[in-house]
């Protein structure tokens, strides 16, 4: 208080010595000879003395004041870092996580309570996720164009893009072949699905026109429909919508634009900035992590709380080889990062653990960009350009949970109406399932599972009915859905980046 | 007091009989012949049409018998159900026999009837209705260029529908193409459809969201179509000559308020509960 009230004196005082100057000012203008301007420097000095006075107290005052407070500070440092340190433990998150699933359980009120905090924690971090997916792309693919890194980086990014997408659809195609989670329904199941559709809030009981023609309002997208809407026809359009797809294809153009041109005045200088702007949101959502635990709490109680047991039992064979396949690949996904990182298992596991959980648990994908980011570059020290542009490029378009989910789902339902799939049907499946998971590339959550459309209506598997279910589903699904894009892309982005190893305090690039 | 009583009485025959006669003098020959009967005979078919009319527990209950019972009340006569008739056409002939007086049997308005006798305004109209098995759709779209519900008029699949029914002539009419074939009943229809036997069933919407609430796999199996451009007008029949009664039954029609297809099967049918 002392110290604001001693700020507005002196802003007082400043603001009489400007009046004083004005005055005399004026008084120059009437007289209009020499003298009198040596008589104005005269005055201008007595104000700049009187300043000078004010100066030295204020200094004085405010060491005085800074120094009290620096003890305090570097205490609440030293308590904060312990703090911190426990906030980020993957033990820490994992209870918290737990914890939410019992007071999801047996509290459920407070459960519903916490649902617009967790809400709240959800939109911090998706608030930074366009302008990290921008700054990245713009600040990398720049220097990345110019850099040795380039070749690496394409070869083998498109190598493991396409191989990771076409074992997601082998794996989900070979699930449901190997377990087939559709067949021998019992009568008793087949009533509750029922129920589910028969209760939906979409329209089952389509009112068409018998005599004239039903203009329908929804076309199904072809594929070449989807590739024609990556271009954006107006960016600020994708901008404000958030259309991430179209936002990579014009910012990679931009990109690589400004690396052409990285001779020119001013280029160097938005590649700085955009590196600038990359960094500040990193440090935002570095923020909001140390806040994972109570989020999480918020979050997964919640969302346990919400989600319907009834939907589950006729569906519970569907669910668990969903869920034990995805395991599996999360372990070999594991396995590959942690021969890659060259850290061990238990170390590699231990600094991804965070974007793992916060997909599990946000099922949001694009937040966990950043997390994504910080523990490969930072905790697994892999190559930073190609990692910092890897991982928004790759969770963009890598949707290889959706690709699992979607050609398992297909198996699925086509075993529920008893149709034996031919060679060429899996196939179609296989590729079909490819292809959705592309046309979902930067959408999230139920717009997803509309995109099972491509598959089905080239083998004739009916579709409508299962939607519903699926859709009622979904809240159980997407976690696993949303880990397995996140943590493939880890995978991926282990494989493409190069590890850096510190050796006599020099970063040494290890080809790997 | 005995004589006051018996002439107290006596006044009051006498007065009721004066009004009575009276009324009969003015009121068309159709109604004085009814409340000089005083009764209602109502002709419906043999077979039970729920929520329509039923037995349950024993007793006859409906919509068209909640519908007699109001009538034959507010004409002050009582009323006679007449359930001998083994279809829907064969009620016709009975009525005009003089069997019955009225038919009130979930009898659709066709213009066929409409040769021998007049119907009054619907109670309650129906639009009519696929139920399209959702596997076959799937496969017909996957083999067929258009889409089935782009046009109906073009469709081209196997179409299930019952014997002798005013749906065999509706689809020889709406679906030149498609190739129409014929069940002995309802039940038939639709197991037929279930099966994928036919791609779908044609029907009037109350029978088939009769289905869809009663079968435990219908969700999954079928999926149901509105028309909304088309109708199906249930209606009382009343012999040719008698306008009089018609102009009473069209009255009585117009006061009572205006039932829906999911009012009648939620009142009538508790399907959800089994």
């Amino acid at each position: 208080m002392k110290w604001l009230r001693f700020l507005r004196k002196k802003k007082e005082e400043g603001e009489l010595g400007k009046e004083g100057n004005e005055q005399s000012n004026e008084q120059v203008k009437e007289q209009s000879n020499d003298q009198s301007n040596e008589q104005v420097k005269e005055q201008s000095k007595e104000t700049e003395d009187k300043f000078g006075k004010f100066k030295d107290k204020f200094l004085s005052l405010s060491k005085q004041l800074f120094s009290k407070n620096l003890l305090t500070f570097i205490r609440g440092k030293l308590a904060s870092i312990q703090i911190k340190k426990v906030l980020k433990n993957p033990l820490t998150v994992i209870s918290a996580t737990l914890l939410g699933v019992l007071i999801g359980v047996y509290a459920e009120e407070i459960a519903i309570l916490l649902g617009p905090l967790g809400k709240m924690y959800l939109y911090f971090l998706q608030m930074s996720v366009i302008p990290i997916i921008i700054s990245s792309i713009v600040s990398n693919i720049g220097r990345l164009v110019s850099s040795v890194l380039i070749k690496d980086f394409l070869y083998r990014g498109i190598m493991v893009f396409f191989l990771a997408c076409f074992l997601s659809s082998f794996l989900g195609v070979f699930g449901g072949l190997m377990f087939k989670p559709g067949s021998d329904l019992s009568t008793e199941n087949q009533e509750i699905l029922n129920s589910v559709i028969q209760s939906s809030e979409e329209e089952i009981d389509l009112e068409l026109n018998l005599l004239t023609p039903n203009i329908t309002e929804t076309e199904e997208k072809s594929v070449l429909d989807f590739l024609s809407e990556i271009i954006p026809s107006n960016v600020f359009e994708s901008l404000t919508s958030g259309r991430a797809l179209e936002l990579v294809f014009f910012f990679i153009i931009l990109g690589i634009g400004l690396g052409m041109i990285r001779k020119e005045k001013g280029s160097q200088m938005i590649i700085e900035i955009s590196t600038a702007f990359f960094l500040t949101f990193q440090r935002i959502i570095n923020w909001a992590l140390y806040l994972l635990p109570f989020g999480l709490i918020c979050l997964v109680s919640n969302q346990i709380a919400l989600t319907g047991t009834a939907i589950i039992n006729p569906l519970v064979k569907y669910i668990a080889i969903f869920y034990v396949m995805g395991v599996v690949i999360v372990i070999i996904n594991q396995l590959i990062i942690a021969i890659r990182s060259r850290e061990g298992l238990v170390k590699s596991f231990r600094e991804t653990i965070e974007p793992n959980l916060l997909a599990f648990t946000t099922r949001s994908s694009f937040a966990c960009i950043p997390s994504c980011v910080q523990s490969l570059a930072d905790r697994l020290s892999f190559e930073r350009i190609t990692t910092n542009l890897f991982i928004p490029l790759g969770i963009t378009l890598g949707r290889y949970g959706n690709i699992f989910y979607f050609s398992l789902t297909t198996i699925f339902i086509a075993q529920i109406y008893n149709i034996d799939l031919s060679f060429n049907e899996i196939m179609i499946t296989i590729i079909g399932s490819i292809m959705a998971g592309l046309a979902t590339a930067g959408s999230t959550g139920i717009a997803t599972l509309a995109a099972l459309s491509i598959i089905t209506l080239p083998l004739g598997i009916p579709l409508e009915a299962i939607l519903i279910v699926l859709i009622a589903l979904d809240v159980v699904i997407d976690p696993m859905r949303t880990l397995l894009i996140v943590n493939t892309n880890l995978m991926s982005g282990a494989i493409i980046s190069k590890k850096f190893t510190k050796t006599r305090g020099k970063n040494i690039l290890l080809d790997v | 007091m005995k004589v006051s009583l018996a002439f107290f009485s006596l006044v009051l025959v006498v007065f009721s009989s004066g009004l009575l006669a009276q009324d009969m003098s003015d009121s068309p020959s159709s109604i004085r012949n009814l409340i000089q009967k005083n009764e209602l005979i109502v002709g419906m078919v043999k077979q039970d049409q729920p929520p329509f009319f039923f037995l349950k527990n024993g007793q006859l209950v409906g919509f068209d018998v909640d519908l007699a019972n109001g009538i034959a009340e507010s004409l002050g006569v009582k009323v006679v159900f007449k359930r001998s008739a083994d279809s829907f056409n064969r009620l016709i002939p009975q009525m005009l026999s003089g069997e019955t007086d009225i038919v009130i049997s979930k009898l659709s308005r066709t213009l066929s009837r409409s040769k021998f006798v007049k119907f009054t305004k619907p109670y309650i109209s129906f639009r009519q209705s696929f139920m399209i098995n959702r596997l076959g759709l799937a496969q017909y779209e996957k083999t067929h260029e258009e889409k089935l519900t782009y046009d109906f008029t073009k469709f081209k699949g196997r179409l299930g529908a019952i014997k002798n029914s005013s749906y065999v002539s509706y689809a020889k009419n709406y679906f030149p193409l498609a190739e129409i074939i014929e069940f002995d009943n309802w039940d038939k229809v639709v197991d037929a459809v279930f099966d994928n036997e036919v791609l779908v069933a044609y029907r009037d919407e109350l029978e088939i969201k009769k289905i869809i609430k009663s079968r435990p796999d219908a969700g999954l199996k079928v999926q149901t179509v509105v028309f909304k451009d088309t109708k199906d007008d249930i209606a009382i029949a009343v012999r040719w000559y008698e306008n009089g009664l018609l102009a009473f039954l069209n009255n009585y029609i117009d006061n009572i308020p205006k039932a829906e297809v999911d009012f009648l099967i939620n009142k009538y049918l508790n399907l959800g509960e089994k």
